[in-house]
């Protein structure tokens, strides 16, 4: 599961509207709004892990690994 | 003259002590019977505003807001000592207490199902809490909703209505016979005025609510009224915005309003007339699947 | 009503188990004194520690409760913070300490557990400071609004540069290069406390417990203001009392003796032995018995006054007094005579111009509800 990337801290929450996700990072307090479902951005998430590391910097996933969301 | 009071506006009490007659007087006019002498009973915070000392107290007299030891704002001019004495109330609150999510939005009931009104200034959001409190509602709060955590649940903080600028000609008009404070004038928020609620809703202060609705409305002139629902990852980022113990709660605070968001119906209304609102709060929001 | 004093106060931390013969009444005025020194957290700890918590009534653990998770938070945070000031100054500074509060949460030591601070201190190397202070600029850091003469006293004679905040967060940050004053002539060799440096898990440096307990004993016997003085002191203690095994007060003696802050030590070693019966070992309490000065019967006067929960509710007589003489005798021990009457005369004028005015008229920032 893409989930197992994220930091320890972090809580997801996906809206029942299919309105998409909400995402707390508790250690920096950081509060994020994701446009996506709880699905895509798992996809979203593995496809940013497998990507060579000198494209990275381009996907929508980027600023989640900078912020701290994610550990690699 | 006595100067020490007690004021018990479940589910916190005070001890309120102040010297200043106009002080006094709003009080009285604001909390009734609820104001008694203070005779040593048991309170959660101690709060006094009283007249600044020096030049300043002849010159351009200024009230002092102390809770306990604490001065947690610059003097204000003598004539605002009661709204300030309010929103030290609304500072101590907010400062310290962190076993609800509170939330800046007026909160109100119809019967047990209540309706969270988060608003920035502006929006006319007192307006429609006075007039929703006068017309078979109860208000929770005006200011501070109190949920429990992990639940839908909000427990009552009864305290009066601020209204401001424009809302105060309104109101007086519309509830002639209202508890009205003196008025601030010239606050950072202008002019602004405080409203005690009805009876119902003091007699009503000790029974929690089970929010049902997230309502963001705004007052604007020369339009029929609009309603839009609001996708649930808005109103939460919404929310979050008017949350003011989110970042101490971290991630309590963040479940218990997910929770609260997935739980209930979410609208942003655009409306001039009152009446119009109530209507619509109470068949749609109120009740309906 | 019920009333208490500042050593019923202290006793509840020595001695639990006497919480279960207070009133309500008492408990109310307890809360206020110990919301006044930010020790709730501190307090709630020890009770729960010592197993009474649960025994307390509701009201109490009410407020015991808001002041933990307040602290809790307030660790967190400081977590946070440590990362970005890293990240932001890597590189560009020799060492980045972090002292004193941010120290204790950082370090795993029980002393950070329940500890509530107003900044976040650090010590860093003084050829960088200019270098840090146009750092944090870049990061939203802002200098904190002082008055114009108390920004030239903290540049030219203090040993901090005025504190900064962080535009977004609140935070404030104080940054310093060394524990006291360099016109003092006391400034001690910082090199002495740098070798005292150890580093977290997470890579953070902060001092040893020893190194710890002596930049708290400089800071509160230095200390212009005794208002955290009662917090400081249970610092001290706590310090000395948790894994102060045979190699800690070694180090601590000679690390006073280095820096030339013995005197600071003895009078430590005496007021925490006197408020909490610490557990201080002869042979110390014998080093530096040389220390005593021949006015000690007035220093035990105002020190045992003064470093405890003060507050209108439980005051002892004639402290304002006591804090009078220590205010002085700080401003004393921080610079020369002549240069302490010229800086006493200017503030004395800014202290005459308050009273007059009231106390904010010097405030450049205007806070309002």
């Amino acid at each position: 599961m893409a989930f197992d990337s994220l930091n320890k801290g972090v809580l997801v929450h996906s809206f029942s509207d299919s309105s998409g996700c909400v995402m707390l990072n508790s250690a920096t307090g950081e509060t994020l709004s994701i446009e996506l479902q709880s699905e895509e951005l798992q996809i979203k998430i593995k496809e940013y892990i497998c990507m060579p590391q000198d494209i990275r910097a381009t996907s929508d996933i980027a600023s989640l690994y900078k912020k701290r969301f994610l550990v690699l | 003259m006595v100067s020490d009071f007690y004021l018990d506006l479940h589910p916190f009490s005070f001890k309120v002590t102040t010297r200043i007659p106009q002080v006094l007087t709003n009080l009285q006019t604001i909390y009734g019977k609820k104001l008694v002498k203070y005779d040593g009973q048991l309170c959660s915070y101690e709060l006094s505003v009283g007249k600044a000392s020096g030049v300043r107290r002849v010159i351009r007299p200024q009230a002092r807001f102390m809770c306990d030891q604490k001065e947690p704002f610059k003097p204000l001019s003598l004539q605002k000592s009661y709204a300030f004495l309010e929103w030290g109330m609304n500072w101590t609150i907010a400062a310290n207490e962190v076993q609800h999510v509170i939330i800046h939005s007026a909160v109100l009931a119809k019967g047990d199902k209540a309706i969270l009104f988060p608003a920035p200034p502006g929006s006319g959001k007192s307006t429609l809490t006075a007039y929703l409190a006068h017309n078979g509602w109860r208000l929770l709060s005006d200011e501070m909703a109190l949920i429990i955590p992990g639940t839908n649940t909000v427990v009552p903080f009864v305290r009066p209505i601020c209204l401001k600028n424009q809302s105060i000609d309104i109101a007086k008009k519309l509830f002639p016979d209202g508890q009205f404070s003196d008025i601030a004038k010239d606050t950072h928020k202008g002019d602004v005025i405080h409203l005690s609620p009805p009876q119902i809703s003091w007699d009503a202060g000790k029974e929690n609510a089970e929010l049902v609705g997230v309502v963001f409305p705004n007052y604007t002139a020369n339009t029929d009224l609009q309603i839009y629902q609001l996708d649930k990852r808005q109103a939460f980022m919404q929310l979050v915005d008017n949350a003011f113990n989110y970042s101490v709660l971290r991630g309590v605070g963040f479940s218990t309003l997910a929770n609260v968001i997935e739980g209930v119906k979410t609208f942003e209304i655009f409306h001039n007339e009152l009446a119009e609102v109530k209507d619509f709060l109470e068949q749609e929001v109120i009740t309906g699947g | 009503m019920d009333n208490i004093n500042v050593s019923l106060v202290i006793d509840l931390y020595k001695k639990p188990l006497k919480t279960k013969a207070l009133s309500l009444s008492q408990w109310q005025k307890i809360i206020l004194v110990l919301r006044h020194h930010q020790l709730l957290a501190r307090y709630y700890q020890r009770f729960v520690q010592t197993g009474v918590f649960d025994f307390l009534p509701e009201y109490c653990r009410h407020h015991f409760i808001n002041g933990d998770v307040i602290a809790q938070n307030q660790k967190i945070q400081v977590e946070f913070e440590a990362k970005e000031l890293v990240d932001a100054l890597k590189g560009r500074v020799e060492y980045l300490i972090f002292l004193k509060g941010a120290g204790y949460s950082l370090s795993d030591h029980p002393v950070g557990n329940g500890r509530v601070y107003s900044d976040i201190d650090v010590l860093v190397d003084k050829p960088s400071i200019v270098n840090v202070e146009r750092q944090l600029l870049h990061h939203g850091w802002m200098p904190e609004s002082v008055s114009d003469y108390d920004d030239k006293y903290y540049r030219k004679w203090a040993h901090e540069i005025p504190p900064m905040r962080q535009s977004k967060r609140g935070t404030i940050i104080d940054i310093h290069h060394n524990i006291v004053p360099p016109i003092s002539g006391r400034a001690p060799n910082v090199s002495a406390l740098i070798e005292e440096v150890i580093h977290t898990n997470d890579g953070y440096a902060i001092l040893t417990p020893a190194a710890m307990t002596l930049h708290s004993i400089v800071h509160l016997f230095f200390n212009e203001d005794m208002k955290n003085g009662y917090r400081d002191l249970i610092d001290i203690h706590m310090f000395m009392s948790k894994d102060a095994d045979k190699n800690y007060w070694q180090t601590l003696l000679k690390l006073a003796q280095d820096t030339g802050f013995e005197y600071e030590l003895f009078l430590a070693c005496r007021y925490v032995t006197r408020i909490f019966d610490t557990e201080v070992p002869d042979y110390i309490t014998v080093a530096l018995a040389k220390c005593e000065p021949r006015n000690i019967k007035l220093l035990d006067f105002m020190f045992t006054k003064v470093l405890t929960p003060v507050h209108p509710y439980a005051s002892p007589s004639f402290f304002l007094m006591a804090e009078f003489f220590i205010l002085v005798r700080g401003h004393f021990l921080k610079m020369p005579a002549h240069i302490l009457i010229y800086h006493l005369i200017s503030k004395g004028c800014i202290s005459i111009t308050c009273a007059l005015l009231g106390k904010h008229f010097f405030e450049k920032e205007l806070k309002q509800p």
